[in-house]
């Protein structure tokens, strides 16, 4: 199949270095939002803002469009012993603002956020965020929404340590009253340890959202805290230069307290997942992962009911198309049958008229 | 089983190292959980014994849940995939997802409205192999699933065993269900089908290879109030012959006595599905260059026959068309004939990068990027739907 392909032989040889992607994550079964607790990628630094010291001068777009995927991306340089870099329109750990039947809430936009760090023995790292945004027009009344956070993150030979802090997320107004208010913070705190090719993790993350007055003196619409503690290991096996084998196994504790629908849910899993990533030729990198929660899958509601969480077995699989210090990186697989919706995006079906998706080009100068 | 551990078998197709998905098999007119003549790691899902000649593998097969009722078809495939790694003189094995087609069929016999019953979900299994003047191996799989919270509530219990041997031109095995029950406790429908046993055994002679099948299933079932028992046997004995004619081609023979039969003994009109065929496969596959294998195969049954009774006794419409399906029967109330159709062409390909290899059928796309199982296959090699199974298979 060379359709796709028509790449000359001059190309340089892939560096598996370079790597700063949310499809990239997916396809290695990490999740798209923060990286990996033990793949090296700059995703990473959403979670502990020092690895902006690990990869630095590039640029990186996310592709996507307002009413789809979220469009996003940034730059990162060096400048001396530090390291910087502005990311534009992230919505990690961004609150939904419409839950509590908050119809018409301002969501979080045009998100900023600023990434600084240095290496002076111990890799140090901090990033701010802020987005404020507003709206007169739609509606007679006012609808605001604000958010800032901050992240701090240190490594230190086999130890990493990271918080994250998001103190202000809060959208006024909706389309009925301009008295709704819905307001949302969320933290996290976390450590790794590296042994040998093993990293040990744990991670404890609380989110929390309140919505009142949806309608004028309406009350409390919805009051939900969820906390998750993360605790687990991850192993990377370098089969070549080029090629890698990651193994992952996590225990996942959930507690999801909503106080005025009244539910209570836990939830304890252990998630396996085992990838790869490999380069298959000088102009393209293949990756794939299988992750399924096993031996451990029980959710409980308030009433104590258990329930097993259903098809959790999910294949994943992404490519990069390498062109020098320029990089195309996407999913594959989830074309669906040309109309991409939940229930038939994975179907098995390597498609071509829709052969990437989350796409996402990155370019390192 | 021929070509055991003999490294020649992962030379003796240009860049081919790696084969291991259902795509292939499929698109050589073999059973997707593994072939009875022919090298494929798969053949590990029917005999663990193969564990150890396939170590140091990863491999995914794309996909999602299955189609309606949870079956994994060409097009619409599960999603599993795993990892065998060897250390030491023993090979071990964790694979994620391998729900049992038949044990879906099996169930939704029982259910009254299709997804009814609960079935097979996150599935793992753990295998261990070695050699000790005998490749052995043994895998256990485990699927708990329950669910106390929605309008129905729903359990279903898996476990069950394979354990295999093989040794030079010969192999056996046999698989256990040690337990196999799924309940839903609201509509009072109830499966218990523990004891299920799936053995065989072949023996290769030259390029000729000999073997035989035999699975069977007997389970107790309530529905609506009615507690009915059922049972279902399945056999195989046949010969296979796997020619090399280049070092980068193939040409393979089969000929198969294939038989199934279910029984259903309610009380008032007994459903019972029963065939019997002889099919005649013939098959090739070829590297057309270093990057891009293809593979293709025709089957045709040589003389058949099938007798359906009172399908419609069956709880709804949805299963009584696929439990009509499976016995190549035609989707009514009581059939007796020949078998129709049953000319079948498939066509695969892998792509070839070294020790990383995508397989996947083709010509499966149907005609308007929408495969459902009529249009499926349409004769067109459509780009916009180039492979389905897709599937990747990583030799470390």
């Amino acid at each position: 199949m060379k359709k796709h392909i028509a790449i000359a032989a001059g190309l340089a040889v892939l560096s598996t270095s370079a790597f700063a992607t949310k499809s990239r994550m997916e396809a290695l079964g990490q999740g798209d939002s923060k990286g990996s607790y033990f793949i090296q990628d700059s995703r990473n630094i959403f979670r502990n803002a020092a690895a902006v010291n690990d990869m630095t001068n590039y640029v990186v777009t996310e592709w996507g469009s307002t009413a789809g995927r979220n469009p996003e991306g940034g730059f990162f340089r060096s400048a001396g012993q530090f390291n910087y870099g502005v990311y534009l329109n992230s919505d990690v750990s961004a609150a939904t603002h419409t839950n509590g039947t908050n119809t018409g809430a301002l969501s979080e936009d045009d998100r900023i956020t600023a990434f600084i760090g240095g290496d002076m023995g111990v890799k140090w790292g901090a990033s701010l965020f802020r987005a404020s945004s507003e709206d007169e027009q739609t509606v007679a009344h006012k609808k605001e929404h604000d958010s800032m956070g901050v992240g701090l993150g240190v490594m230190s030979g086999p130890l990493e340590g990271f918080v994250n802090f998001t103190f202000k997320d809060e959208a006024k107004g909706n389309t009925a009253t301009a008295g709704s208010k819905s307001d949302a913070d969320a933290m996290e705190v976390g450590l790794t340890y590296q042994w040998m090719s093993y990293k040990f993790y744990a991670d404890y993350s609380k989110n929390t959202q309140k919505v009142t007055n949806v309608t004028a003196n309406a009350g409390t619409a919805f009051d939900q805290d969820v906390a998750v503690i993360t605790v687990g290991v991850g192993h990377t096996q370098e089969v070549s230069a080029s090629s890698r084998l990651f193994t992952n196994i996590e225990y996942l504790n959930t507690k999801s307290e909503e106080k005025i629908a009244l539910t209570d849910d836990k939830a304890s899993k252990l998630p396996l997942t085992v990838g790869f990533e490999a380069d298959a030729t000088s102009w393209l990198a293949l990756r794939g992962s299988v992750s399924q929660v096993v031996l451990l899958n029980t959710e409980k509601n308030k009433a104590g009911k258990k329930k097993s969480e259903a098809n959790t077995t999910n294949v994943n699989a992404g490519a990069t198309l390498n062109f020098g210090k320029l990089k195309v990186d996407g999913m594959i697989g989830t074309g669906g049958n040309g109309t991409e919706t939940a229930t038939n995006a994975e179907t098995g079906s390597l498609s071509l008229d829709r052969l990437m998706t989350r796409v996402a080009v990155h370019y390192w100068f | 089983m021929k070509k055991l551990v003999i490294a020649a078998a992962f030379l003796g197709l240009s860049t081919q190292v790696a084969h291991a998905t259902k795509a292939r098999l499929i698109a050589l007119g073999q059973d997707k959980d593994g072939s009875l003549f022919l090298d494929d790691n798969r053949n590990a899902f029917r005999n663990a014994s193969f564990v150890s000649n396939y170590s140091n593998m990863a491999f995914f097969d794309y996909g999602a849940t299955g189609n309606a009722i949870g079956l994994d078809t060409d097009t619409a495939q599960k999603a599993e995939g795993g990892v065998f790694v060897k250390h030491g003189a023993l090979t071990y094995g964790v694979y994620l997802g391998n729900e049992n087609d038949t044990g879906v069929l099996l169930k939704s016999l029982v259910a009254t409205t299709a997804g009814s019953m609960p079935q097979s979900d996150n599935v793992l299994e753990l295998s261990v192999a070695g050699s000790a003047g005998i490749n052995w191996g043994v895998t256990l799989g485990w699927a708990p699933t329950k669910d106390e919270q929605g309008a129905a509530e729903k359990e279903n219990k898996s476990l069950y065993t394979r354990i295999g041997v093989n040794k030079n031109n010969w192999e056996a095995y046999a698989n256990v269900s040690i337990q196999g029950e799924s309940d839903n406790k609201i509509t009072s429908e109830k499966y218990d089908g523990g004891g299920a046993y799936d053995v065989g055994g072949s023996y290769q002679m030259g390029d000729m290879t000999a073997y035989a099948r035999y699975k069977t299933v007997e389970w107790d079932q309530i529905a609506s109030g009615v507690k009915t028992k059922g049972d279902y046997k399945e056999m195989k004995l046949g010969v296979g012959h796997d020619h090399e004619v280049s070092a980068t081609s193939k040409i393979i023979y089969e000929v198969v006595y294939d038989s199934a039969e279910a029984n259903l003994k309610y009380a008032t009109n007994p459903t019972k599905g029963k065939y019997w065929q002889i099919p005649l496969i013939v098959g090739f596959e070829s590297s057309a260059n270093s990057w891009l294998t293809l593979r293709g195969s025709i089957s045709q049954s040589l003389i058949g026959n099938v007798d359906t009774k009172n399908i419609g006794s069956i709880a709804n419409a949805t299963n009584q068309a696929v439990i009509a399906a499976r016995f190549n029967a035609p989707a009514q109330n009581n059939y007796k004939g020949s078998l129709k159709n049953t000319t079948n062409v498939n066509a695969g390909a892998s792509l070839n990068f070294g020790n990383l290899t995508i397989d996947g059928l083709i010509g499966t796309g149907g005609t308007a990027g929408t495969a459902t199982t009529s249009t499926a296959e349409a004769g067109t090699l459509s780009l916009d739907r180039l492979m389905t199974r897709a599937a990747v298979t990583y030799k470390f």
